[in-house]
């Protein structure tokens, strides 16, 4: 047997939720739950609908109530039907029979079908053959007939409320230090991984709320992987602290946890080391807090002819399946100085005799040039010209110059 | 109409190559895990083609790798070039910081993981290094020995010295070019790659030599 609720009230899934844990919300305004079983605790189906109306009247809930044996005529009747409504097995086509047809959940196109054919309500669309209606109308009306005799058998789509983790702490004495407030932190992230991994889920966000001395410190830091570790989580929330520590004794601290799937992840028996990605998110933080968030990457060459046209982007390193190595020999490789040097390039005629900058200075031996190369002419801001040389200086050095804007600038060497 | 930079840089790259004999490429591909191993060398000899192929030979294994850039000179077109998977790659840029290099290098190393690290000092100043204490590179040692991982230090000059299990030293020998002046573009290089570790084997002395 099932029961149904349909008011406006926003309690109405708790009261439900107070006779049985099969509870189905159907938008904000209908509640269907199951209630098998409450005659031996109970009653029969009259005592069950007294016992919910009068814990309903004590949460102030204002709703109608139906009773059936089945889903879809006991939502039908409290949607369509004031007050307790109980139907009993059998009976569900004569209770449903006065209800008009409006009151059936299909497309308005097929109401208007049925409005045209003269039919007004459910007993009316009940009494129709079933096959003629499947050769005008389909499955669907097929469905609606069931609907109209309360045949149609749904089961209920139970789905448990999204778990919260969250934990607040309300501290006895200030707490100025980071170190304290670490352990503090560490206490309820071990409490909420734990709650995390017994619900089979992984967080992918933390949230820390630190209140302050009239005010709230709010740290968002979103996980690019999900993790259910609670050291890796807590040394997230420790560099993230470290890096921009609360300016004030903290008086209570609240941590949350966004739940997510857990990754899945299948490795291989032959696949190479590679780093843990919990141990890998964790370097990462700690090289960007130590060297800065845009010096920490994997590099992309951007799709320009602009020279060192690159980005970093967020690591996601694995391992994969050993290839055949190439055994081509070395490649010729380029090292930059970044930012180029600025330099002071002699020429006699229109050869280039010396150069003369911070870190290199020296007669120049050798050189092959000028290449002429420029880009991005369609843009004004980011417009680059430029006239390259390779030069080998006395010291058999070989480097990259180049002269833009009346200006000399070594740009790197080879090597 | 103007030549694309990136364009010429590649066919420049392409032509020169590095011929080393199959001695020291076996020897340099087969660099011993669990060790430090140091690539040693003046400008343009061929120091960061030396350790972008031993990058490129470990994440062809399927290896997850690492730069740490002490003067931010690492080039990824070359590095692609040379046949690198840029996606396996963790470039750290030091921002010309010798103390961030070497912290950077040990949070990689205790991290654990990583198939290859090249620690690239080659733009310190020889000064700079000296101050180094030796207790670094004995934590790099014990932190790197019993694991997969190889700790490639790129320098001028031997910097991890009793601590290092390998050293390659390399010389310039040549600079060639082709073409009469002023339409010239540059041709090979030619090295000397010498062995200096261990002591007990015979250093192998090789040419290098570039090719058209």
């Amino acid at each position: 047997m099932y029961a149904c609720l349909y008011g406006s009230s926003p309690r109405l899934a708790e009261l439900a939720r107070r006779f049985s844990p099969l509870v189905e919300p159907v938008g904000n305004e209908v509640v269907v739950f199951s209630i098998a079983g409450l005659e031996r605790l109970i009653g029969d189906e009259h005592q069950v609908a007294s016992e919910i109306s009068r814990q309903g009247a004590q949460l102030g809930i204002t709703a109608n109530l139906a009773i059936a044996a089945n889903r879809s005529t006991v939502t039908l009747a409290a949607r369509n039907i004031a007050g307790v409504t109980i139907i009993p097995r059998g009976r569900e086509a004569e209770a449903l029979a006065s209800l008009p047809i409006a009151a059936l959940p299909a497309a308005p196109e097929l109401v208007l079908t049925l409005s045209r054919w003269g039919i007004r309500t459910l007993g009316e669309l009940a009494a129709l053959p079933e096959i003629g209606l499947v050769e005008r109308l389909g499955a669907e009306g097929s469905r609606l007939r069931k609907l109209a005799i309360g045949q149609e058998n749904s089961i209920l789509d139970i789905r448990p409320p999204k778990p919260e983790y969250t934990i607040r702490q309300q501290l006895n004495d200030p707490v100025e230090l980071l170190e304290p407030l670490l352990f503090i932190i560490s206490g309820q992230l071990h409490e909420l991984a734990g709650r995390v991994q017994r619900n089979g889920h992984a967080a992918n966000r933390i949230t820390v709320v630190l209140t302050l001395d009239g005010e709230e410190f709010c740290r968002v830091l979103a996980l690019p992987i999900p993790m259910r570790e609670a050291r890796a989580l807590l040394k997230q929330v420790q560099l993230a602290l470290e890096a921009d520590p609360p300016n004030a004794p903290i008086l209570a601290v609240q941590i949350t946890l966004d739940p997510m799937e857990p990754r899945v992840l299948q490795n291989g028996l032959f696949l190479p080391a590679a780093p843990e990605p919990e141990v890998l998110e964790t370097l990462l933080t700690r090289l960007r807090a130590l060297l800065g968030k845009e010096c920490v990457g994997s590099p992309v060459i951007l799709d320009t002819h602009r020279p060192d046209a690159y980005r970093l982007r967020h690591c996601a390193l694995e391992a994969s399946v050993p290839q055949n190595l190439q055994h081509e020999g070395f490649r010729l490789a380029f090292r930059y100085f970044r930012p180029p040097l600025i330099a002071s390039v002699t020429l006699h005629g229109h050869r280039l005799r010396r150069i003369v900058s911070d870190r290199v200075t020296g007669d120049i031996v050798q050189a092959a040039g000028p290449w002429r190369t420029s880009g991005d002419w369609w843009t004004s801001r980011t417009t680059w010209h430029r006239d390259e040389w390779d030069i080998v200086l006395e010291d058999r050095a070989v480097y990259r110059i180049y002269y833009t804007d009346g200006q000399w600038f070594l740009e790197g060497s080879y090597d | 109409m103007a030549i694309s930079a990136q364009a010429r840089n590649i066919s420049l790259l392409s032509i020169i190559r590095y011929r080393f004999s199959e001695d020291l490429q076996q020897n340099l591909s087969a660099l011993p895990s669990g060790t430090i191993c140091e690539i040693l060398g003046e400008s343009s000899t061929g120091r960061t083609a030396v350790a972008q192929s031993t990058l490129m030979a470990a994440t062809t294994k399927g290896e997850v790798v690492a730069v740490v850039d002490c003067n931010d000179a690492f080039d990824p077109a070359s590095a692609q070039n040379a046949g690198v998977d840029l996606g396996k790659l963790l470039w750290v840029q030091c921002g010309h910081r010798l103390d961030h290099a070497l912290r950077a290098t040990d949070m990689i190393l205790h991290s654990g993981g990583f198939g290859l690290i090249v620690l690239d000092l080659c733009d310190v100043p020889h000064s700079a290094l000296q101050r180094v204490p030796v207790s670094y590179w004995h934590r790099f040692r014990r932190a790197v020995e019993h694991t997969p991982s190889i700790l490639l230090v790129v320098a001028r000059q031997s910097v991890a010295r009793s601590c290092a299990s390998r050293q390659f030293a390399l010389r310039q020998q040549s600079v060639q070019w082709r073409g009469t002046p002023p339409f010239q573009t540059m041709q090979c290089l030619a090295m000397e790659a010498v062995s200096r570790k261990p002591m007990g084997l015979s250093p192998v002395r090789l040419e290098a030599l570039a090719e058209v």
